[in-house]
């Protein structure tokens, strides 16, 4: 008894979930907000970089992982501030939270908003580099797809903090920074630091130091987030 | 005789901004499918009152409970119990009524497509808005977009409602739409609901409480 009513708890958990980012990439595609800013970044900061360092520099793999990282945070930073703010601005987060659902069902919802966001951009931003910077990933496909989808779902989590501690903000402009700076460095350095041993033909059992880094901060963030995002939420 | 069900109790309730009193020592409480009218000026402390019950705002002092849940402490239960108009749409502009009431009416547990479609469309029939269900809110008037607001306040059928101003930026249509729903919603939910008109709130209300400068003036049962 108390078995099935956990699960159709975990049920309608997923379900809630689901809603929220249903609802958000409704809007995304209906509106386009971030999309087209993300394309066309991803594409000038590609041809800035391959004009800036030339078709053929050897040192192109010393450059390329600090490139991709920082173009998919930029890209981050385009989504990832307004995903709350966004709410808040237009009032619809009064329904939100008006609404019997868990508060973390809506954060889960809007963390996965970003991911995904954040995942179409590096779809552009990562074989576009590869063919105008002209390299290859030496290393197994699913090793870069893994390193790019951590360090992704971990920036979008930060994203989801800062963006829930700035929304009652008045002094946003100055609360996303001041909070994205010590916690983007967390997952940032590691997935650079992968990314540049994949482009030159690491292993698993040699990225696995930066793999643990970047479990053990989602595992963090993770946890703080769904301890305290119920007080940022309401009070 | 038998004595009063209260659905709703509010005891010394009090809100401070700063050091201003958004709301001082309000107490009273209102029965099942009783329709409660709540009047005063502007920063009298009625969307302050409507937002500490809808969950929305802490007190700083006092207690507020509904059906015997507490407002601050027991969130869940009391969102079940509430449907809420806010005086600031809570509707998605991007989304067609349908898409918002389909999302919102999903939140309160109505996963069925087809039972969700059906009761959206029955209540946009009781406001005279099914054949603009496709439009996306952004397009429509403010009327009409009240008219959606209070459908996504009502659809789940609470059994308590409430308004803030909803008589704002309703045209004479919409108001007769909205008083005919009022008479139907009384049979199955009481009503708590702000307006400055004095007329509708005389018509429509059972009682009728006045705030000035966040403290109750007055608590009189309507005149009709």
């Amino acid at each position: 008894m108390n078995q099935s009513a956990d699960f159709r708890n975990i049920a309608d958990f997923l379900a809630d979930v689901w809603e929220i980012l249903l609802k958000d990439l409704r809007l995304e595609l209906r509106k386009k907000y971030e999309i087209y800013s993300i394309i066309i970044f991803a594409l000038l900061s590609n041809l800035s970089f391959a004009f800036a360092l030339g078709p053929s520099n050897p040192n192109v793999l010393k450059f390329i992982p600090a490139v991709l990282w920082m173009s998919i945070l930029f890209i981050g930073m385009l989504g990832f501030t307004t995903v709350f703010i966004r709410e808040m601005d237009k009032g619809s987060l009064d329904g939100l939270r008006l609404a019997p659902i868990s508060p973390q069902a809506i954060l889960i919802g809007k963390t996965l908003y970003t991911f995904i966001l954040m995942s179409v951009g590096a779809v552009f931003i990562v074989p576009s580099s590869m063919i105008i910077l002209n390299y290859i990933f030496n290393s197994d496909v699913l090793l870069v797809v893994m390193v790019l989808i951590l360090g992704i779902f971990n920036l979008a989590i930060v994203g989801a903090i800062v963006s829930a501690l700035a929304m009652y903000s008045e002094s946003r402009a100055l609360i996303i920074p001041a909070v994205s700076l010590p916690l983007i460095p967390g997952t940032l350095i590691p997935s650079v630091l992968a990314t540049g041993k994949l482009a030159t033909g690491a292993s698993l059992e040699m990225i696995l130091p930066e793999i643990q880094l970047n479990l053990g901060f989602l595992l963090l963030m993770s946890a703080v987030l769904w301890v305290t995002f119920e007080y940022v939420l309401y009070d | 005789m038998k004595a009063p069900s209260y659905l709703v109790r509010l005891s010394n309730v009090s809100k401070k901004y700063g050091n201003r009193f958004g709301l001082r020592d309000v107490s009273f409480a209102v029965e099942d499918h009783e329709v409660f009218g709540l009047m005063g000026p502007n920063g009298a402390g009625k969307s302050t009152l409507i937002r500490i019950l809808a969950t929305l705002t802490k007190p700083t002092n006092g207690e507020a409970t509904i059906a015997g849940y507490n407002v601050t402490k027991q969130l869940h239960p009391v969102k079940r119990l509430i449907g809420v108009c806010l005086h600031q749409s809570l509707l998605y502009d991007e989304l067609t009524g349908m898409e918002n009431l389909s999302f919102y009416i999903r939140l309160y547990g109505c996963r069925d497509k087809e039972t969700a479609k059906q009761l959206i469309v029955n209540a946009a029939s009781l406001f005279g808005i099914e054949d603009r269900l496709e439009d996306p809110v952004g397009t429509l008037s403010s009327g009409l977009r009240k008219r959606l607001d209070i459908i996504r306040a009502t659809i789940h059928s609470p059994r308590l409602l409430l308004l803030d101003e909803p008589l704002a930026g309703l045209d004479l249509q919409g108001l007769e739409y909205f008083k005919k729903f009022l008479k139907d919603a009384r049979k199955k939910s009481a009503i708590i609901f702000s307006t400055h008109s004095l007329d509708v709130a005389e018509e429509i209300s059972h009682r009728i409480c006045t705030l000035k400068e966040g403290q109750l003036a007055e608590l009189r049962y309507a005149k009709r």
